[in-house]
């Protein structure tokens, strides 16, 4: 192929694409995308101030003298039994929480997403040890391979995000491989194969851009559901590690405390909601986003 | 839109709830398990939150495990709720020689669960058992007096002691030194079908769900009313109380003030019982920094013990130094360089150490997870407290059987422990702070002058000169800070109001289930 050859192309892919901005748009149009968008954006914030110091109460000092009072002006959501500040706590347990899911889901996305394109873009025996694998991760609950790989791994935050990223590797694998099937078959594939391009110049021009679509709503609802086994985790105490707050955590601390002190349970489990929330409308805007057969709501 | 909308908040609100929920059911037990619909009144249930770690009476050292094996195995003399002694395989002992030589009469007519008879030199192989450091018995330090062991015939039993020793017979009613089958001795099978002489047999375990015992039908002091005892392990004490109010179990045995102040009702009855054992920040000190004894003496002023009765135990609970028994009643802080809670004093201490905000001392601790409920939170509060005078203390939660593992090879700096206390102040402290002591090494701290007033004081045949001598032991403790003595908590046990006879016991022995019925 001539550089004149090249230059003159039909680059098939990009017309069907979306820009940043319309994405953002779309999402911002559509009513659940919105409101996904504003929760999200609400407690991020919150939890920014909180990691920067802006909230009046440092996350682990304890004030004995206040354990256990309800809300109030000096303390928004009430204290713990150590008297520590449950809004603070909460905030900085959001972010926490976002540190794992976003570093998960980021790992997730970019393995799965690689091993699905490349399965259903060169088949084969290729194709199948990636199915097979996938399906091997599937076979396991969730948690019960989130919890025995942090248990290989050992405790920290890295080891939560990696356990969590080995569970939803597969996800990505699946939603990646189907749509690669139809599009390696798409006439403008055909065209860039018939005009000599590459295959990695076919799979990450012309093939990852034209799957991107379910991918980038995947991602969405991953994270929602990271939030959950994040959480899920540090309540039976293999995520983060006390004193360091987190929401899953909390909960679990907030269960003896149930009856003398609802707020303990109240703040972390909203906090969780709100999340877990935000992120499902987020990944329903996107999808009406992306989507030329949805239209905005 | 209204549709869409109310149904992401329903299903993720549901996705909540399964997730935690599903996530917690899948390591945890359900508190309604098979035994709540088969619980007449053959099975009597118990639930705890934690389960044995192994079968060997000798070698035991976790609370559970203490508390089952007690209910298998017989001693020659065990003590009552009040802490007198009592006759068990022995019905009587007269001691001669300045209270060097003891000799026992032995019960008759007492059989292992396995048919066969007890003997004196069943007694005899328990007690050279114990005193084999191949063994590893928690207890041998106990026993290290008895020089020698004669059996005149099958029902008498002679021991011979270096000086009087006013701690043994506190010793030998332990459940750490159990009177075995020595024919189980011999063949070596200690430790793999438990054989007593206890009011219960051994039915079978099933590890961290549940252990069945059966009631021993030829037992001498009468078979006991339950036929068959089953423990059943929930982790989750708030579960445990669910359970209990669901009539699923008709005892259990919790740790966490917060719940017993949650029970409420006719389903339950909550009995309290001041227990003997004690909270304690362990300190290595074989390991640098806390070789330095200021260093451990800045951390044991840096505490404020009240503080950790109120954060970690609801306020319920006692500040206590080193001994714990009821006779032996001392000042909790006497000894130490300076008051509790002490910042000031005990940032000198640790300045003179050579130590301060450029140069911090850093630790960390191991901390036990499973055996009882209030471990981690005693964690975070000391965890802040010593942050004050600049001591970062790192926290690693273990499991049960890691844990005892890392203590026994002293691979700690700090322990967050409960242990178990004992009517004797030699039995408590025997094993960690003589020389040669069966538990010295992970004790952490090896003081001959203080094994010396150990030794002198459990020789002591006076009484009041007993006391003052315990006394100094005390504040030596205190002095020297091996260990930071924080509090003494209560024992909780959750009854069904059906069941009767039960008495609880301040060293968690729960002997008195021989004697328990239900109806």
């Amino acid at each position: 192929m001539t550089a004149a050859s090249r230059a003159a192309a039909p680059d098939w892919g990009r017309g069907r694409r979306r820009s940043g901005g319309r994405i953002v748009r779309g999402v911002v149009a559509d009513r659940n995308g919105a409101v996904g968008a504003l929760l999200l954006a609400a407690i991020l914030a919150l939890a920014l101030a909180a990691v920067t110091g802006l909230l009046p109460h440092d996350p682990l000092g304890q004030q004995p003298a206040d354990r256990l009072t309800g809300p109030s002006p000096a303390y928004w959501l009430g204290t713990d039994q150590f008297g520590r500040d449950i809004a603070t706590r909460t905030f900085v347990g959001v972010a926490a929480s976002l540190r794992v899911v976003v570093l998960a889901v980021a790992i997730a996305a970019l393995t799965g997403t690689l091993a699905g394109v490349t399965a259903g873009f060169l088949g084969g025996h290729t194709d199948a040890v990636v199915g097979r694998a996938a399906d091997v991760l599937f076979a396991f609950p969730a948690i019960l391979l989130a919890m025995a790989v942090v248990t290989g791994l050992g405790r920290g935050w890295v080891n939560t995000a990696i356990a969590i990223a080995v569970v939803y590797t597969p996800i990505f694998v699946r939603v990646s491989r189907g749509p690669t099937l139809a599009v390696r078959h798409a006439e403008y594939v055909l065209a860039g194969r018939v005009l000599g391009f590459s295959r990695r110049r076919l799979l990450l021009r012309h093939v990852l851009p034209n799957v991107a679509a379910p991918v980038v709503v995947q991602v969405a609802l991953s994270l929602s559901w990271a939030v959950l086994t994040e959480s899920a985790l540090s309540f039976l105490g293999l995520g983060t590690q006390p004193p360091d707050p987190s929401l899953g955590l909390m909960v679990a601390d907030a269960r003896t405390l149930l009856a003398p002190a609802p707020w303990t349970l109240l703040a972390p489990a909203a906090a969780i909601v709100v999340v877990v929330v935000g992120f499902n409308l987020l990944g329903d805007g996107l999808r009406s986003a992306l989507d030329p057969t949805v239209g905005p709501r | 839109m209204q549709g869409t909308w109310g149904r992401r908040v329903a299903t993720a609100s549901v996705a909540l709830s399964l997730g935690l929920t599903g996530a917690a059911c899948s390591s945890r037990s359900s508190p309604t398990g098979d035994a709540g619909g088969q619980t007449a009144s053959t099975q009597f249930v118990i639930a705890r939150t934690g389960d044995i770690d192994l079968l060997d009476p000798h070698r035991a050292t976790a609370f559970q495990t203490v508390q089952t094996l007690g209910l298998i195995y017989g001693n020659l003399v065990k003590a009552d709720s009040s802490g007198k002694l009592h006759a068990d395989l022995a019905t009587e002992w007269s001691y001669a020689d300045a209270g060097r030589t003891v000799t026992f009469t032995l019960r008759q007519g007492v059989r292992f669960h396995n048919g066969d008879p007890f003997t004196s030199a069943d007694v005899k192989a328990s007690i050279t058992r114990l005193q084999d450091e191949k063994t590893s018995a928690v207890a041998r330090s106990n026993l290290s007096g008895i020089t020698g062991v004669d059996t005149p015939d099958d029902h008498t039993l002679v021991l011979h002691l270096k000086a009087a020793d006013s701690a043994l017979l506190y010793a030998l009613s332990a459940v750490n030194a159990a009177v075995l089958d020595a024919k189980d001795i011999a063949a070596d099978t200690v430790g793999k079908k438990p054989n007593g002489t206890g009011p219960f047999s051994f039915g079978s375990w099933q590890q961290n769900r549940d252990l069945t015992l059966k009631a021993s039908q030829g037992y001498w002091g009468g078979a006991p009313k339950l036929a068959t005892v089953i423990f059943r392990i929930i982790p989750d004490e708030p579960s445990i109380l669910a359970g209990m109010r669901a009539h699923s179990f008709q005892m259990a045995t919790i740790s966490d003030p917060t719940v017993a102040q949650q029970v409420s009702g006719d389903a339950v009855t909550l009995v309290k019982q001041p227990a003997l054992s004690y909270h304690a920040l362990m300190l290595n000190g074989r390991r640098a920094p806390l070789d330095k004894p200021a260093v451990r003496q800045a951390i044991a002023c840096a505490v404020d013990r009240q503080q950790v009765i109120t954060t970690v135990a609801n306020g319920d609970g006692k500040v206590t130094g080193p001994i714990t028994s009821p006779a032996f009643d001392y000042s909790a802080t006497q000894g130490l360089p300076c008051t509790a809670g002490d910042t000031a004093k005990a940032g000198q201490l640790l300045a003179g150490a050579g130590f301060g905000p450029d140069h911090p001392v850093k630790l960390r601790a191991i901390v036990e997870t499973g055996e009882y409920a209030t471990s981690v939170a005693e964690g975070q509060n000391l965890q802040a407290q010593l942050k004050a005078i600049g001591i970062q203390l790192t926290l690693e939660q273990e499991a049960t059987d890691s844990y005892v593992k890392r203590w026994l090879a002293a691979d700690y700096d700090a322990a967050v422990a409960l242990n178990g206390g004992s009517y004797s102040p030699y039995t408590m402290y025997g094993r960690y702070f003589t020389t040669g002591g069966s538990l010295g090494i992970p004790a952490g701290l090896d003081s001959p002058d203080l094994s010396a007033l150990l030794n002198r004081a459990n020789q002591e045949t006076d009484d009041a000169a007993q006391h003052q001598l315990y006394q100094q032991v005390q504040e030596k403790l205190l002095e020297l800070s091996p260990w930071v003595w924080l509090f003494r908590g209560d024992d909780y046990y959750l009854l069904s109001p059906t069941v009767h006879g039960f008495v609880p016991m301040p060293n968690q022995s729960l002997q008195y289930l021989a004697e328990t019925s239900v109806g």
